[in-house]
């Protein structure tokens, strides 16, 4: 066999290894992109929308990756820098989306079913279109995303306790209009 | 017990623990009030996590997955990639980021990396070598290897070598061509370690910290042999 062809190889595998060792940076963040998505999609409640903010978030990551704590969570640190960049960047354009958009057209995700499930999804979508934004965001972490309280006041840089009766008052919201619809 | 609506939530939430989770779980097998409580909060859950859901069903938008994958514009250098962008004849070696080098030092230390004397000088065919072969014409056959010059610190030119007998570094200055750190034959280290290069390897990996830049290419190091390797 050529020997600097082993050698290279060797090299490369090596290479390969050590980067992927060194904090696995960008396989953790793929295997977090559904997820951001739909979190984005939570925040912005329309896909296009959703993922230029997936974007932009993907790129202010990998410019700060480095205060990225290796063995610290990568999702909780990828959530906290979307939320920011949608409250910094995303919130303006996603009011001039809300006065122009019908909300009856809501998502176009998720539908997929029968049509009573569809029916049933776009009241959703009208509820939450009416939950202030720190409780929808206070909804999605912890009922969507699956974050303790605690994990969700992190992410949002609050006290458990805000987060907690932010939370209360939008599923309230959520359930009261909800049951109306039904 | 009278119980908070938010205790209910938290409840339905699996966040309570302890005395409190016994109480209000005590509570709601008691209450069907409660329990209706209860269950409109899991009917809520299960509602917003089927209408979220299929999101993260689809796939990945390409433009992210570009964003992602190792090249130039990141800071992981992809060592193949690299490999393809320097157009030198083989052998032919990129460098990685500065984290990586230092990892790869790291990991090879522990192989242990014996010092020479920083007085001794190259001699006999090791020295004729580091004088005249290049990289790029060098025969295949070669008895002393060189992997690839570049320059330090001090802007002296450096080689590294590999021989059955004798693998390392050396940087030319007045006298010659001085060794730096020097380690086992290619040989001997193939025999030890059972993997093919791990001498290359090393010496790859000493360049790694010891190099200001890049590897010089062909023509560079024509040029540089031309000058009698003086900077």
């Amino acid at each position: 066999m050529d020997e600097t062809g082993t050698v290279r190889r060797f090299i490369r595998e090596r290479a390969k290894k050590l980067s992927e060792r060194r904090d696995g940076f960008e396989d953790e963040l793929l295997a977090l992109l559904p997820r951001m998505r739909r979190f984005a999609t939570g925040l912005t409640r329309n896909l296009p929308e959703a993922d230029d903010l997936c974007q932009m978030t993907i790129e202010r990551a990998l410019r700060s990756r480095a205060q990225w704590q290796v063995g610290t969570r990568l999702d909780s640190w990828m959530y906290r820098i979307m939320r920011n960049i949608w409250i910094d960047e995303g919130r303006a354009s996603t009011r001039k989306l809300q006065t122009f958009a019908d909300p009856d057209e809501g998502l176009s995700v998720g539908v997929h079913g029968g049509q009573e499930e569809h029916v049933e999804l776009m009241d959703i979508d009208r509820a939450l279109v009416n939950l202030p934004d720190e409780q929808r965001e206070a909804v999605i972490l912890v009922m969507v995303e699956g974050y303790s309280y605690k994990e969700a006041a992190d992410i949002v840089g609050c006290p458990v306790g805000t987060l907690n009766s932010r939370l209360v008052r939008g599923r309230d919201a959520l359930m009261v209009l909800l049951c109306k619809a039904a | 017990m009278s119980v908070s609506k938010e205790l209910i939530a938290a409840y339905a939430d699996g966040e309570l623990e302890g005395e409190t989770l016994c109480k209000v779980e005590a509570a709601v097998a008691a209450d069907p009030e409660l329990q209706a409580q209860v269950a409109a909060h899991h009917r809520l859950r299960a509602m917003l996590g089927a209408h979220f859901g299929p999101v993260a069903q689809e796939p990945v938008p390409e433009r992210f997955l570009e964003l992602l994958r190792p090249g130039p514009s990141n800071n992981v250098v992809d060592f193949a990639a690299a490999c393809e962008r320097t157009r030198r004849p083989a052998p032919r070696f990129a460098w990685f980021g500065p984290a990586l080098a230092a990892s790869l030092v790291m990991a090879l230390i522990g192989y242990g990396v014996s010092h020479r004397s920083e007085r001794d000088y190259a001699g006999g065919d090791v020295a004729a070598a580091l004088e005249s072969q290049l990289v790029a014409t060098q025969p295949r056959e070669a008895p002393v290897r060189i992997l690839l010059s570049f320059r330090d610190g001090e802007g002296n030119f450096c080689r590294g070598f590999a021989s059955a007998a004798q693998s390392g570094v050396a940087c030319r200055d007045g006298r010659g061509w001085k060794l730096g750190k020097v380690i086992g034959g290619a040989k001997a280290q193939a025999s030890e370690f059972r993997q093919a290069g791990s001498a290359e390897t090393k010496v790859l990996a000493i360049i790694q910290d010891m190099a200001e830049g890049p590897a010089l290419d062909a023509q560079g190091e024509e040029a540089a042999q031309r000058g009698g390797w003086r900077n």
